[in-house]
């Protein structure tokens, strides 16, 4: 009997052991109210979903949305846009207190006193001078960060006074303002470059504190209870990263995350009709279009394919159908409520018989191969769109192949210009201005995220950035969205519509930046 | 995930290498299987920078996405990716025998620590569903194995059958809409204490419970063919006296056998398991590691897991003097 | 004669058979079903968003064009689901060949030739099992990018080892039988010896271990489908429909319902012609 007995005590014994372990989770459980909305306090804590970590927590050396969102809660910029970041029209002091265009290059800011970093570092004109010069890579040993891209006309910051400094432009730049709102500042000193301690160590001004960064799990940060624009209401925000929205559209249900950000169409119907939450729609600055090669790909070099492109495309069956109704056709890359909108320029109907017959003009009758670079996530809905997208340019006889790659192959593909005749990206203006995003995507030459070279439209955007008066400005917007039409660069898609899945009784408003700031949120 | 034939459980030590113990004393033996151990390990080191050499520029994946041209010249020189092959795998061999894994480009952690503790999550996971299959599969073996012939065993071989084909990430999928969506009984998100484990280590369960059931039944069914045993019950010995003692006891060595083989697969399963339920263990981590272009990270995990894998193999081939130093066939293998 | 024995003699020989035509008859089925994708090639690669998620032909709303209604982009599923069977069924196929020549080149040479080549030989061997199949999966196609022959050398680069081991055993037996001896006393040289003589008969075990493998190859590779790791959109698979299926599991559960239904049988079909083959085949020498 001693042997039976010794395999009963080892299976008791493996079962009690493994209860145990289970018992002991790795990690707390997200500490939000449970699946009843009754517990409105929700001890405080705010729990946001993510599908992915922030790249990295040295601002400057990011460009992804989402990151951002998540450093604006610990860093804060010299200027925000009013009303909690939607009145895109006026500003609103933060770091700053007060400022001064003296002359159409020079901007002065007058700074806020007695505010610290995170470290116990105070705030003063030096960190800007620092942040500016380790964004532009003017330090020694330095080189440009990855966020300078969004401020290509400044120079340098010089401190005329312990709070007071001024920023240089080499040119003037109508939206510069617009732009600061990006630019979060460091401490003077603190380590810069990918594989720096900030990357890992945020050190900011903002109404959090990190407390806990969990790799590939959550980032959990608590309120400054001496914040300068007040002590934020919610204590506690604890950001989440989910990789599946099945499982961020189930945490959601379950009550454990109370933010999520881009439900598609079917999961917007399940979160109605739940109790505990409620969809806000919001119009995105996020703009989707096929970027097409005209610099290399000989096919592509031809107006005439490419607004054939554009004819073969059903833009309104896509939104209705498979973005159910979470989008805005757009004309060109322009939405409808941007600065310098043209009314007057249409977008392109869908006419498959038109396209074909553009095709033969152009002299490609029997149409020609194209790979089409999708990737798979962060865009919603990307790969679906872009398979009906190729399943309607087979049917003009175009040979569209898809090539689905991860996010950061697109990334690296992009950056190092190596991309395939087409590829579908969705471009998010950081306010309603197309400026910025024309500067970067339309203007010609080899960099940023342009495969366009037009020397009509280069100088209209090059007059744009230096425009004198607003009529200037706007009128020369328009006539770029004009000549980008008829030149189609673009298939021109749409914008999106953002769907957020948010629990009830969160007072706090989604923004069409995406932008995640929660300094202002209650419960 | 995979159907496992059970006449495929080949163990990393086939049975020559016991005879050897026999002829040579169990001491030698000992120093053979540790020195074969570090010779697979250093193998499997091997195979993965080949790999890694092989599938694509080093410089392409071990950098940060987006890198610009300058940060490419800088992490090549830092990772020596400029060097010619065979210096690159001895600095790799080094590094790895060091633990020198470096910094996470994705997360900007190191590697290894971040590698070992989302380990224990998975080993969690990997422990209940062995749990689930043994205390599950044992059970339901032996009776089979009682029972054979009659029309339990008919409806379970059909059961069975079937079960082969199911994908275990199919499983995973059924279960998550059947008990998570419909009927809110389990949570499908994360490690948030007890209740959350049960459904990833039930789909995980599945390819293990079915192997546990087969090998259970047909060794228990070869010991109650024994003589011995028809004497014992020939002697009016109870069926479960006669089991416990006597036929159970024959069939933990092929369990035992096949654990060293199963380990491999549950960390298999364990990948596509915890994708499906978030479970924060190495398997997620490995998949949004690649897709998110840090591939350092995937070369740690799976050297870790390899490493694992043989040290578990070695300890269990070890066992086996402890509970039965006499030369046995492995099912399968030949002399 | 007991009556055991009497029972262990004859009913073997009447059970093999029958599973043995069962599975030829579902393997048949499913190779007619993928022969027959061909006829449905718009259905399953032309995206109509209009016609979304429509229930199967026999719910309201459903249509007899689409028997068990359309996905998420409007493609017909009867259609999708053939594609993927075809699929399955001839990247298994190839994958399972080219293990299986592998391996067996691999495991004959290292059983005739022994000595330190065969440890060698068997120690890397020892070196993939050591490594989970699908972290290997993720490691070589998460580097190479996925395509079609990174799938197929993955798949094959994990499942030769079990080839090579068995193929090694008969040969290391083969090789003190006599009239291999006896070759080897005539001088003949050994690759003679391998591939006329030793070969030939190790291949009937290989092909068994093939018949068994093949199910959990085409698993493993749904499995990678499942992860985007193996055939990419627009391409139908069967781990991918299962993937498609999981995103919209609220609202349309029946479509990530289908394609694993679809893997189960094929799979079951598999194994039990698998089983049949193995029986007879040991009947026959046994």
């Amino acid at each position: 009997m001693r042997r039976n007995q010794k395999i009963t005590v080892g299976f008791v014994a493996v079962a009690a052991a493994t209860t145990l372990l289970a018992a002991c989770s790795s990690t707390p459980a997200p500490s939000t109210g449970s699946t009843g909305s009754t517990s409105s306090s929700h001890n405080g804590t705010l729990t946001i979903a993510e599908s992915t970590d922030p790249v990295s927590f040295n601002p400057l050396q990011q460009r992804v949305t989402s990151t951002f969102s998540v450093l604006r809660n610990l860093y804060d910029p010299l200027v925000d846009f009013a009303k909690g970041g939607s009145d895109f029209t006026s500003f609103t002091p933060v770091l700053a207190t007060s400022w001064k265009q003296i002359n159409p290059t020079e901007l002065q800011f007058t700074l806020r006193q007695g505010v610290k970093f995170d470290d116990g570092q105070p705030f003063n004109a030096q960190s800007v001078v620092y942040t500016v010069e380790a964004l532009l890579g003017t330090l020694p040993h330095s080189q440009p960060s990855l966020a300078a891209f969004l401020f290509p006309t400044l120079t340098k910051a010089v401190a005329s006074g312990p709070y007071t400094v001024t920023l240089y432009t080499k040119s003037p730049t109508p939206d510069f303002l617009a732009a600061l709102t990006q630019l979060l500042i460091v401490p003077s000193g603190s380590a810069t470059g990918p594989s720096g301690a900030l990357a890992s160590h945020p050190d900011g001004t903002g109404a959090y504190t990190m407390t806990s960064y969990t790799p590939n799990q959550s980032v959990v940060m608590t309120a400054k209870s001496g914040y300068y624009l007040g002590a934020p209401k919610i204590h506690k925000l604890v950001w989440d990263t989910i990789a599946s929205p099945t499982a961020e559209l189930a945490a959601l249900l379950a009550g454990s995350v109370n933010v999520v950000f881009g439900l598609d169409p079917t999961q917007v119907a399940t979160v109605k009709s739940s109790g505990n939450d409620r969809v806000v729609t919001i119009p995105s600055t996020r703009v989707a279009a096929l970027w097409l090669n005209t610099l290399s790909v000989k096919a592509l070099e031809s107006p005439l394919v490419r607004q054939a492109l554009n004819y073969a495309v059903d833009k309104q069956a896509l939104v209705k159908s498979t973005l159910g109704g979470l989008g805005q056709v757009t004309p060109t890359l322009v939405p409808s409520y941007f600065t310098g909108y043209n009314s007057s320029v249409k977008s392109y109907p869908y006419d498959p018989a038109k396209a074909k017959a553009l095709l033969k003009q152009a002299g490609y009758p029997h149409g020609f191969p194209l790979t089409i670079m999708v990737p798979s996530t962060h865009y919603i809905l990307g790969p679906q769109i872009v398979q009906v997208i190729a399943s309607e340019l087979q049917q003009v006889g175009i040979a569209a192949k898809i090539d689905e790659v991860s996010f950061s192959s697109f990334a690296t593909l992009t950056a190092k210009r190596q991309i395939p005749p087409a590829f579908y990206g969705a471009w998010g203006s950081t306010y309603p201005d197309p400026l910025q995003m024309f500067q970067t995507v339309v203007l010609g030459g080899t960099t940023g995220f342009s495969w366009y070279n037009n020397a009509a439209v280069n100088k209209l955007i090059d007059d744009a950035g230096v425009a004198s008066n607003t009529q200037a400005y706007t009128s020369e917007l328009q006539q770029i969205q004009s000549d980008i039409s008829t030149g189609a660069p673009f298939v021109y898609l749409f914008a999106y519509v953002d769907a957020w899945g948010i629990t009830k009784g969160l007072h706090w408003s989604p923004l069409s930046t995406e932008v995640e700031n929660f300094s202002a949120a209650s419960w | 995930m995979a159907a496992v034939p059970i006449t495929e459980v080949p163990a990393t030590a086939p049975s020559g290498r016991r005879q050897s113990a026999a002829r040579h004393g169990v001491g030698r033996y000992f120093v053979r299987r540790i020195l074969q151990a570090i010779v697979i390990l250093f193998l499997v080191v091997t195979i993965v920078f080949g790999l890694s050499h092989m599938a694509a520029n080093p410089v392409d994946i071990l950098l940060p996405p987006g890198a610009t041209a300058q940060q490419r010249a800088v992490e090549t020189q830092l990772l020596g990716l400029n060097k010619p092959l065979a210096e690159q795998y001895l600095i790799f061999l080094k590094n790895t025998v060091t633990g020198h894994f470096g910094d996470s480009t994705l997360f900007h952690v190191p590697i290894l620590p971040l590698v070992l503790s989302r380990s224990l999550a998975t080993l969690r996971l990997a422990l209940a569903a062995m749990l689930i299959a043994v205390l599950l599969g044992v059970p339901i073996g032996v009776l089979l194995a009682v029972r054979a012939d009659s029309w339990l065993d008919r409806i379970a071989g059909v059961v069975i059958g079937l079960a082969q084909g199911v994908a275990s990430f199919w499983l995973a999928v059924i279960l998550v809409f059947l008990f998570a969506v419909r009927l809110h009984m389990f949570p499908v998100l994360g490690d948030a204490g007890v209740s959350s484990i049960v459904l990833p280590a039930a789909s995980l369960a599945l390819v293990p419970l079915i192997a546990i059931i087969r090998l259970t039944k047909s060794s228990v069914s070869a010991a109650l063919a024994t003589d011995y045993v028809k004497a014992a019950r020939s002697r009016g010995i109870p069926w479960r006296v006669v089991v416990v003692r006597h036929a159970l006891r024959n069939s933990i060595i092929p369990v035992l056998t096949y654990g060293g083989m199963l380990l491999g697969q549950l960390i298999s399963g364990a990948v596509i398991t915890e994708q499906i339920f978030a479970w924060p263990g190495i398997g997620q981590l490995s998949i949004f590691a690649i897709q998110n272009g840090d591939y350092g990270v995937v070369e740690v995990i799976t050297m870790f897991s390899a490493t694992v894998i043989i040290v578990l193999n070695l300890l269990v081939d070890l066992a086996y003097l402890a509970l039965d130093p006499r030369v046995r066939d492995t099912a399968g293998e030949r002399r | 004669m007991t009556d055991t024995a009497v029972a262990l003699v004859t009913p073997p020989a009447r059970r093999a058979s029958r599973e043995l035509w069962a599975g030829a008859a579902i393997v048949a089925v499913f190779i007619a079903l993928a022969i027959a994708a061909s006829w449905f090639r718009n259905g399953a690669y032309v995206a109509q968003p209009a016609s979304a998620y429509l229930p199967p032909a026999w719910s309201t709303g459903g249509s007899a064009a689409h028997l068990l209604g359309t996905d998420a982009l409007g493609r017909d599923v009867v259609a999708r689901l053939l594609f993927g069977i075809r699929e399955s069924v001839e990247i298994a196929a190839a994958s399972v060949l080219v293990a299986g020549a592998v391996g067996v080149i691999i495991g004959v040479s290292a059983g005739f030739l022994g000595g330190w080549l065969d440890d060698v030989v068997m120690r890397i061997a020892d070196g993939f099992l050591a490594i989970p199949v699908v972290l290997l999966a993720i490691g070589f196609i998460g580097a190479a990018g996925p395509s079609l022959t990174a799938l197929i050398i993955v798949l094959a680069g994990t499942q030769w080892m079990l080839f090579a081991r068995v193929a090694r055993g008969e040969t290391l037996v083969l090789r003190e039988q006599q009239f291999v001896t006896a070759q080897r006393a005539l001088g003949a040289r050994p690759r003679r010896i391998l591939f006329r003589h030793i070969v030939p008969h190790v291949l009937p075990s290989a092909l068994v271990v093939a018949t068994l493998n093949v199910p959990t190859v085409i698993l493993l590779e749904a499995g990678l489908d499942f992860l985007g790791l193996g055939l990419q959109p627009p391409t139908p698979t069967l781990g991918g429909m299962i993937s498609d299926g999981l995103t919209s599991i609220t609202r349309y559960p029946l479509l990530a319902v289908y394609p694993g239904v679809a893997l189960m049988i094929l799979v079951v079909g598999i194994n039990m012609l698998g089983d049949g083959i193995k029986a007879f085949l040991s009947e026959r020498t046994g």
